[in-house]
């Protein structure tokens, strides 16, 4: 009697309908399209050109290579280490300037801050495409050619605007009533800033950081146009291996493959990680 | 009566001071921001405009040559194919990103997480979904090359030759489609969050008064949970246009812009003065239409999502 | 000891006001009630004495001293939020010892001992090393209550500190409020829609509408001789009852004609030159009647139903298109068909002009 009663409880509170199947079909089909090639480049990395198991491609993380004409790239762990700080720095540059910055537009009164507030919009959508000539003059004459600090300044310029109105928006909804209060409490402007708004918008935060430094994690094509040398970072590691040589890649796929797990997992498992917190967060913030 | 007779002159100092305190203290608050974007934007965005009217190049130097840029860039014949297939390269993959990430967000989000309340299912979709928006460009486009790749190499064209079909030349013959292809899936991809986001947030009790009403599935898709996507949709859209037309470091990583500029769009042209060809005044004058698009658009979006809405005065006076 | 000098805020550069022409003296020790109805600009006043808003017209002054442009932490001042406002990473420990921490003057045990003083006061030692969430609403009133009187003000602002409790806490919080008040011998200034809340507490009220101060005095007066219409309906509860009626001159009285019936008012207790026609509005409170068997001088009621209240009835009746609320004691039962006579006791009764809704009658 007893056993009979709770296996019917059991299936009542399970309301999950039934009919699911179709939709995860379609679901794998159209997956396939993603899985398929990231499953390649998980496979190449772990096999040599004849298809057999090995990992030896990942010699490359301490050992050098060569490529064609007696150039040789370095071991793999020093751009990484150069893409790490890159992605802190510029990471860290962002949220130095950009909350303080995002308080000022949500929180106080100044002149021209609609206009200014108009203008981060704008500035937003504006175009990076549309600088990398003037960049190219102005890194020059400032000296900064080859040196990662003037690309991390560019792209911290660039991000600004769009982290500034994220944040804004995150700030908008902290309640006035601490604000007040601490106010009353006798403190300043700018430590009720840091010690009572910061704590109540750190989710906030926590996404500005993580997309300033995801952004500088993945960047190439700047590193490309303004360093010289193929090892500054990870993303130009990588294509210097791209070089072909008679159509083909010099250096084995696999290797090649390899270089990019390196590159990719540490993206994928630290998005993984502050998911929950980024998922449920971006709706807070979302530019409507 | 004169209401501030009471107010002695040591009471107008303290005003005065008061005033200046509160205007002072937000712009300390954005001076690195000020000074960054002054530096590297304000600057930048003035040289572009000398630059378009001078003949600048690698070399550094130049003169003044009025708006000879300009007129280069209305004659250049090339220019009508640039055009063309930067709009095809735009319209395409905003359409088909769009939809396709409403698709997978539909999918994973209404049905599985809300329908037939298989949340974990659904959530291993949509982080799956997120990895190509996650993954660094350089890295997403190698994986297609190696995919596409010529002869024997691809993946594609080693699936055909166990059919015993022949190869296909995709970079040569199907470039274009290969590169809308690849934008789409990115840029489907990076829709996922904000999509699944605003599904989410639909209040179940509406769902289940459809549900009692008899409505199916498909209609409550159609009917309540596109309406709830109308604003996310719309955000997306003009995002993607701006940033499709933008888009140029997929392009060098992808096609190099070929085979015979097939792949070249109006941003990566710019792309190629700067870089290639160098002659920086040109294509500073080139520059020059871009900014005033995407200042266009920037405005745009301002008047529709009621960008003053959000600007609500501080409840603070100090 | 606080004076407000025809202070006003507006915005948009003086297209809308929040709150105007405000003129009001607050001694040392009273407790004064800002009541009125939502929006009617009482917070901002408060804000405004407060410090966090500037009177855009008009000055403030504490002890004769010109405000308008001190800091709030300057001003000897506490203050009470409608939420609360505590910090929520920190203990309750350390959001009461906040303000002092902010002084910079004080040791760690000066700290340590006016704190828990003030939490023995307000009677919260045991909570705090607790955190915010994890107290209920009324043990975070109190909260506040401490943090805003740690650094010993002289005077205590709050912002409808009891609109989040429920009932039977109202009224305890409402008492120890009242407590710590004339123990500390603090001025308090409480903002509240509640009329009996500020009735039963406050030594004055200032009934404010619309931006505007319609009355300040103490609660008997208000609810006795009511300056206008505004401040008679708002005040008491149940409400005042109004019944429109024409004056004509009859002899050394004034006789009142209404739907109900003809009342005899005599002009000793009008200001006729308040009267700006003959039109009048006659506000009369519920257990100011005298129910009577004679038809002269009296006004007849429809009784709609009786509730019995237990220690009176109130009865429910209808005047033309008004309803008219009349209270008796419980042993006073009439039948529900019956018409009722009832006059106004004159020592009670309210005149009101019609056009001005100012009063006219006095005492």
């Amino acid at each position: 009697m007893d056993t009979k009663r709770r296996f019917f409880e059991r299936v009542q509170v399970d309301d999950r309908p039934p009919g699911v199947l179709k939709h995860v079909i379609i679901l794998i089909l159209f997956s396939s399209i993603i899985i398929i090639p990231y499953a390649w480049l998980f496979t190449s990395a772990m096999t040599t050109r004849d298809g057999s198991f090995t990992l030896e491609n990942w010699s490359f993380l301490w050992q050098e290579i060569e490529l064609k004409r007696g150039q040789y790239l370095p071991p793999a762990y020093k751009p990484l280490l150069s893409s790490l700080m890159f992605a802190t720095i510029m990471a860290v540059c962002v949220i130095v300037t950009a909350v303080p910055a995002a308080y000022a537009f949500s929180r106080t009164k100044f002149v021209g801050r609609r206009f200014m507030a108009r203008m981060l919009v704008v500035l937003d959508a504006f175009p990076s495409v549309a600088l990398l000539i003037s960049f190219i003059i102005l890194l020059s004459k400032m000296g900064l050619v080859n040196k990662l600090i003037g690309v991390i300044f560019l792209k911290v310029a660039m991000y600004l605007p769009g982290a500034i109105w994220l944040m804004k928006g995150f700030f908008d909804h902290v309640n006035w009533d601490m604000e007040w209060a601490a106010i009353v409490d006798g403190a300043s402007r700018f430590k009720t800033f840091y010690k009572v708004i910061v704590p109540a918008a750190k989710p906030g935060i926590l996404v500005i950081l993580v997309n300033s430094f995801l952004s500088g994690w993945g960047e190439y094509i700047l590193i490309n146009l303004f360093m010289r040398g193929n090892s500054s970072t990870m993303s130009s590691f990588i294509g210097a291996m791209m070089d072909r040589e008679d159509g083909r890649f010099i250096v084995s796929g696999g290797v090649l493959a390899a270089a990019c797990i390196c590159y990719i997992i540490p993206v994928i498992i630290g998005f993984v990680c502050t998911q929950k917190t980024l998922l449920q967060v971006k709706q807070g913030g979302s530019k409507q | 009566m004169e209401k501030e007779s009471s107010k002695t002159k040591k009471d107008r100092m303290a005003d005065r001071r008061a005033r200046l305190r509160v205007q002072g203290f937000p712009f300390a608050m954005m001076t690195p921001f000020l000074i960054i974007t002054s530096i590297f934007v304000v600057v930048p965005i003035i040289i572009m405009f000398i630059l378009s009217f001078t003949d600048f190049n690698f070399s550094m130097k130049g003169s003044f040559i009025g708006l000879r840029n300009y007129r280069q860039i209305f004659g250049y014949p090339g220019m009508g194919q640039i055009l063309l297939q930067t709009f095809l390269f735009v319209g395409v993959s905003v359409v088909f990103s769009v939809l396709g990430s409403i698709f997978i967000v539909i999918i994973t989000t209404f049905y599985l997480d809300i329908i037939y309340k298989r949340k974990k299912l659904g959530l291993l979709f949509r982080v799956l979904w997120l990895v190509p928006d996650l993954t660094p460009t350089i890295v997403y486009m190698f994986m297609w090359k190696f995919v596409f790749g010529a002869e024997n190499y691809g993946l594609i064209n080693k699936f055909l030759a166990f059919f015993g079909l022949p190869s296909v030349a995709w970079f040569t013959d199907y470039a274009m489609f290969l590169l809308l292809f690849t934008t789409i899936l990115k840029a489907a991809s990076g829709s996922v969050i904000l999509f699944s986001s605003a599904v989410s947030q639909i209040p179940e009790n509406v769902i289940q008064s459809a549900k009692v009403d008899g409505a199916s599935s498909l209609t409550i898709c159609f009917k309540i949970v596109l309406s709830y996507l109308r604003w996310p949709i719309m955000q997306k859209t003009l995002w993607t246009i701006l940033g499709s037309f933008c888009t140029y470091e997929s392009i060098k990583l992808l096609t190099d812009g070929g085979p015979m500029a097939k792949t070249t769009t109006y941003a990566y042209y710019i792309y190629q003065n700067a870089y290639d060809f160098q002659e920086y005044g040109y294509g500073a004058a080139l520059s020059v239409f871009m900014v005033i698009m995407s200042t266009a658009l920037g405005m745009l979006m301002l008047r529709i999502f009621k960008i003053d809405k959000q600007m609500q005065d501080p409840r603070m006076d100090i | 000891m606080i004076r407000l000098e025809n202070v006003g805020k507006s915005y948009d550069g003086g297209k809308s006001y929040a709150i105007r022409n405000i003129n009001l003296t607050i001694e040392k020790g009273d407790f004064v009630a800002l009541l009125g109805p939502s929006g009617c600009g009482k917070s901002t006043t408060l804000m405004m004495l407060c410090g966090l808003y500037r009177p855009t017209e008009g000055n403030i002054y504490f002890n004769g001293k010109y405000m308008n442009n001190v800091l709030p932490k300057d001003r000897n001042i506490g203050m009470v939020f409608q939420s609360y406002a505590l910090y929520p990473n920190m203990s309750v420990y350390k959001n009461i010892a906040f303000p002092l921490t902010q002084m910079k003057s004080l040791s760690k045990e000066e700290i340590d001992e006016k704190v828990n003083y003030i939490a023995k006061v307000v009677k919260i030692e045991g909570l705090l090393k607790r955190m915010p969430s994890q107290i209920s609403g009324g043990q975070q009133q109190r909260v506040a209550m401490c943090r805003a009187l740690v650094k010993n003000p002289q005077i205590l602002l709050l912002d409808e500190p009891m609109s989040n409790l429920d009932a039977r806490l109202k009224l305890e919080i409402r008492d120890e409020i009242k407590k710590v008040q004339e123990e500390l011998g603090l001025t308090a200034i409480i903002v509240t829609h509640d009329q009996e809340e500020a009735m039963a507490m406050s030594s004055h009220i200032a009934v404010i509408d619309q931006g505007a101060l319609q009355q300040y005095a103490k609660p008997d007066e208000l609810y006795n001789r009511p300056n206008n219409l505004f401040v008679a309906s708002f005040i008491g509860n149940p409400p005042m009852n109004f019944v429109d009626g024409t004056f004509a001159k009859a002899g050394s009285s004034y006789i009142c004609k209404t739907i109900g019936g003809t009342i005899e008012i005599s002009t000793s207790i009008v200001d006729a030159d308040g009267l700006t026609s003959d039109e009048v509005v006659l506000g009369i409170r519920p257990h100011t009647f005298d129910l009577v068997d004679s038809r002269d001088n009296v006004l007849s009621l429809e009784t709609q139903y009786i509730e019995h209240l237990g220690k009176e009835n109130l009865y429910k009746c209808r005047l033309g298109n008004t309803n008219v609320r009349v209270i008796t004691p419980a042993n006073i039962l009439k039948p529900v068909e019956e018409k009722l006579f009832v006059r106004p006791r004159p020592e009670s009764i309210c005149i009101f002009d019609k056009k001005t809704q100012k009063l006219i009658s006095k005492r």
